[in-house]
């Protein structure tokens, strides 16, 4: 038998449909495809081609499943843990950005001074900070800083470092950044005079006053983590004095204190995060070495990517109809808990005319299919504080759906029968969709017409932000979400529905008011006593429900977290929305 | 006379560039939204976003915005992103490639597999060859590039795993060495196999996704020229001289039916740059689609304007070499 008549390249031939069909069985290596390729003087494309058809020695054949190969394998502990996000991160500096996505990468690169212990929103655990007392008041805070606690460059992050990087927050909250973000920070400390360098390792604040929130907003995941003030003082320019833009756009080097570094930042396809030696909290070999942050826009791919093991964790970025047949999956874990967000539909108050138009609406709408249908389990009824929250009235007020008493409430209240009403809703937004469907139906079903428009989410921001009059606005705006900075309703409740959010203060966007709403802010603002609050924002939240509803409150919504069935010490927070507390999570040994 | 074609399509196009720019900047600035509040975030205080719009020159009346847009881009000064904050420059040398070599061997599979599908469909009329062409042809005209591209994910990824879900390169494996920026040629030129193998098994899926459609196209163009052609008479002289069929169909009849083809191929570069966008979103493809679909998303006027003018001046262009190589093909064409 001739054995070059079964080897292509040994015979020498110009087939090159052979050589692809050697290529293709295995009978070609790569490189044997490559060399035969090129000397066979096959065009680039070609031999790419052939490369790609030629089997992979190294390559798994497995079809389906999640092979434990495929993903950055720590037999030895570490390796790489990848999470898959829709889009990049719009801005990564510490004290001026204020979403999500950002933070849970600043939460790998950065820290606060404490943070909130497990799913705790009223416990503390370190981070920066090993030790925090208070005088007896509230009104100052003292915190023993890590003694061994360095920014990524080695520089000891000390107690004037840290004062440092406070004035910078501060500074950060008045012109030119006017960063809004900042007031975490300046609602409790508005000068760095107030901070107080005892020695070394510890730091005191000085509030002039009680402040019980004060812990609370330094666990905050927003706007308060440590920078280091050589990073800054080498990038500040007369335009930019607290280097923000160059803070914005990357990590730069010896920048934070966090357990991991920044390594890169490739706009559109991830940012990777590398484990800093020199971490305070010392490292045990269990930990991942790798962060990887993979933007993969398309929501099948994110499903694809997790059930195959190439990401290991997703939170709350599928569609409903992909998240149920992970949640049958054997091969991944799907966590639901509950967080601060809640959700709600805006009436515009002006066009709606009275409140009884306004309860009328209320009670049209269809709050169990919303919640069957549309978020399929992930949200319960609530008002417009999540009962995670300090001060949510367990009794609050909720609209049943009846729509009988909707449309006698509707035509007592001057809307013309047969009237139809403009509500429109963030572009894409499947459940959203759904939302607006369902109270569609329920107002056809009394005569009432709703024109559903989907508009992007620019234009939306527009809509709620902007200083458009409200006779120029939409009657409905669906689809608005909001949680708060750190465990206090006020801050839940100040930005959407008090006179000073409205025209873009803040996203009143109904341009809603009252007066006995405006007094209870301005005392919660100030609260000292808990039982207080608590009544206070009894009050508060009657007020925007039963009493003068301000929204369509859907309700507080229950996120989920994918992960690898080996992925260990994953522990939601419900004010750390889309978080992962990467230094403490594991990949399990096997 | 190429010489005088080219330079005359270059005059011609400074004006088709402003009548471009002018309709960019106009949509983009009519779009509903604030890109002022986009980039400050919607938490963002309103002394927050006046900074960023008088940052960002959003504050002055449109004339001088344009005027200020003309002047940067006549320094091929494309501004700055306010979704990536690089010079739009600089991001289009970082994704164009990545949409270049895509869209280049989409590009060469559907005219390598149109041309010849073509051929042998209106050779061989109404046999079994013709019928599968026609299957082909009309699948790839009839289904929708974005979902085709969720389906082979789906099935050469998810269900089987033959092949990378997308990406460029993965986690971990470096680029080559850059020369033209297109991963699969530099690793060819500096002889990095390994990352030859990673980016041709990572350009395969989108390859051919994005091809498949314009296959379609192209092999219907080729069957219908072929029919044309072949009931000419001077094939009938040609068969009746006792020239071989392969003789007829390649030198006489091929010829001359490439004319419609090649105009369509040169159209194919334009709706392959824009199937692209799907294609790039999908297989998380760090290219060009990708980028313009996020600039538009976030009113990024920079970036959304320098990528409608970079693919208009690439369909432009490839327009120009259809042209002059109607010129080869047919030598009784004059541009005079």
């Amino acid at each position: 038998m001739d054995r070059n008549a079964e080897d292509p390249e040994r015979r020498g031939t110009t087939n090159v449909a052979s050589l692809f069909a050697a290529a293709m069985t295995g009978r070609l290596s790569r490189r044997e495809a490559l060399h035969a390729g090129l000397r066979l003087g096959l065009a680039t494309p070609v031999v790419v081609a052939l490369m790609a058809a030629a089997k992979d020695p190294t390559a798994s054949a497995a079809p389906v499943g999640r092979p434990s190969t495929a993903r950055g394998v720590a037999q030895d502990g570490g390796g790489t843990f990848t999470v898959a996000v829709i889009s990049d991160i719009d801005d990564l500096d510490p004290n001026y950005a204020y979403d999500n996505e950002a933070s849970m990468v600043l939460l790998g690169a950065y820290e606060m001074l404490i943070q909130y212990k497990g799913a705790a929103t009223d416990e503390f655990e370190p981070m920066l900070a090993q030790t925090w007392e208070n005088n007896e008041d509230g009104s100052v805070y003292t915190f023993g800083l890590a003694p061994n606690a360095t920014f990524h460059d080695g520089s000891p992050c000390d107690a004037e470092a840290v004062k440092a990087a406070f004035g910078r927050i501060i500074a950060l909250a008045g012109p030119p950044d006017s960063a809004a973000v900042a007031a975490v920070l300046t609602r409790f400390v508005q000068s760095p005079d107030q901070i107080e360098v005892v020695d070394p390792v510890t730091i005191r604040f000085n509030l002039g006053r009680p402040q019980p929130l004060f812990l609370a907003a330094m666990a905050s995941s927003y706007g308060v983590f440590i920078t280091n003030p050589r990073v800054i003082e080498e990038n500040r320019t007369e335009d930019d004095p607290q280097a923000h833009l160059a803070l914005q756009e990357t990590i730069p080097e010896g920048a934070g204190t966090g357990p991991y570094r920044f390594v890169e930042y490739a706009v559109g396809e991830r940012l990777v995060l590398t484990k800093y030696d020199g971490y305070h909290g010392g490292w045990t070999g269990d930990e991942f070495t790798d962060i990887v942050i993979r933007i993969v826009p398309e929501n099948s791919t994110r499903r694809l990517l997790i059930e195959r093991g190439e990401a290991d964790a997703l939170t709350f970025n599928l569609t409903p109809g992909d998240l149920e047949p992970l949640r049958a999956n054997p091969a991944v874990q799907v966590l639901e808990y509950d967080t601060t967000r809640t959700d709600w539909i805006i009436m515009n108050v002006p066009r709606l005319l009275s409140v009884e138009a306004r309860r009328g609406f209320s009670h049209a709408f269809p709050y169990q299919a919303v919640i069957e249908t549309a978020y399929r389990g992930l949200l319960k009824r609530s008002g417009p504080v999540a009962d995670t929250i300090r001060g949510a009235d367990p009794a609050v007020f909720f609209y049943q759906t009846d729509t009988a008493k909707a449309k006698e409430l509707l035509l007592a209240g001057g809307v013309a029968e047969g009237e139809t009403f403009e509500y429109v809703f963030p572009a894409g937004d499947e459940v959203q969709r759904t939302v607006a469907q369902l109270f569609q139906a329920n107002l056809a079903e009394i005569g009432f017409g709703l024109e559903v428009t989907e508009i992007e989410g620019a234009a939306l921001s527009d809509l709620v932000y902007g200083d458009l009059p409200a006779e120029e606005q939409p009657h409905f705006i669906g689809g608005w979400s909001w949680w708060p900075d750190y465990n206090d309703p006020w801050n839940q409740l100040y930005p959407n529905f008090t006179i000073a959010a409205q025209d873009g203060g803040g996203s009143n966007a109904g341009d809603w008011e009252n007066t006995r709403f405006e007094e209870l802010m301005t005392e919660a603002a100030t609260y000292t006593d808990e039982a207080r609050l608590t009544e206070i924002m009894a009050e508060a939240q009657n007020i925007l429900t039963e009493q003068d509803p301000a929204c369509i409150y859907l309700g507080q919504v229950r996120y989920y977290t994918v992960l690898g069935t080996d992925i260990q010490g994953f522990q939601h927070n419900p004010l750390y929305l889309d978080a992962f507390p990467f230094y403490k999570m594991r990949r399990a040994a096997g | 006379m190429i010489a005088r074609l080219v330079v005359r399509r270059l005059f011609f196009l400074i004006f088709v560039l402003i009548g471009l720019s002018v309709i960019t900047f106009v949509l983009s600035r009519v779009v509903a939204g604030d890109p002022a509040r986009v980039i400050a975030g919607p938490r963002a205080s309103r002394a927050q976003v006046e900074r960023i719009r008088e940052l960002r020159g959003f504050d002055d009346p449109l004339p001088v915005q344009y005027v200020a847009y003309v002047r940067d881009l006549a320094r091929l000064d494309f501004g700055e992103s306010a979704a990536t904050k690089n010079p739009v420059r600089e991001d289009l040398g970082r994704y164009l490639p990545a949409t270049l070599e895509l869209a280049f061997y989409a590009f060469l599979l559907s005219t390598v597999l149109g041309v010849p599908m073509g051929v042998l469909s209106a050779s061989r009329r109404d046999t079994a060859v013709d019928h599968l062409s026609r299957v082909v042809a009309i699948t790839g005209l009839a289904v929708p590039v974005f979902w085709l591209a969720l389906m082979a994910q789906f099935l050469f990824y998810g269900k089987l795993g033959w092949l990378p879900d997308g990406e460029r390169l993965p986690f971990g494996t470096d680029p080559p060495r850059t020369i033209t920026s297109l991963y699969t040629v530099d690793a060819l030129l500096t002889g990095e196999w390994e990352t030859l193998r990673i980016a041709a098994r990572h350009l395969l899926l989108p390859t051919v996704t994005l091809a498949y459609g314009s296959l379609a196209v192209v092999s219907r163009m080729v069957r219908s020229g072929m029919l044309e052609v072949l009931n000419q008479d001077y094939i009938r002289t040609a068969r009746a001289k006792g020239l071989i069929q392969r003789r007829v169909i390649v030198r006489h009849a091929l010829k001359n039916a490439l004319m419609p083809t090649v105009t369509t191929l040169g159209l194919q570069i334009g709706l392959l740059l824009s199937g692209a966008f799907l294609v790039e979103i999908v297989f998380s493809w760090p290219g060009i689609g990708r980028y313009a679909v996020t600039a538009i998303e976030k009113i990024d006027y920079n970036a959304t304007m320098a990528t409608t003018l970079v693919i208009a001046l690439i369909f432009v262009g490839v327009n120009l070499l259809v042209d002059i190589l109607y010129l080869f093909l047919d030598p009784r064409i004059s541009y005079e």
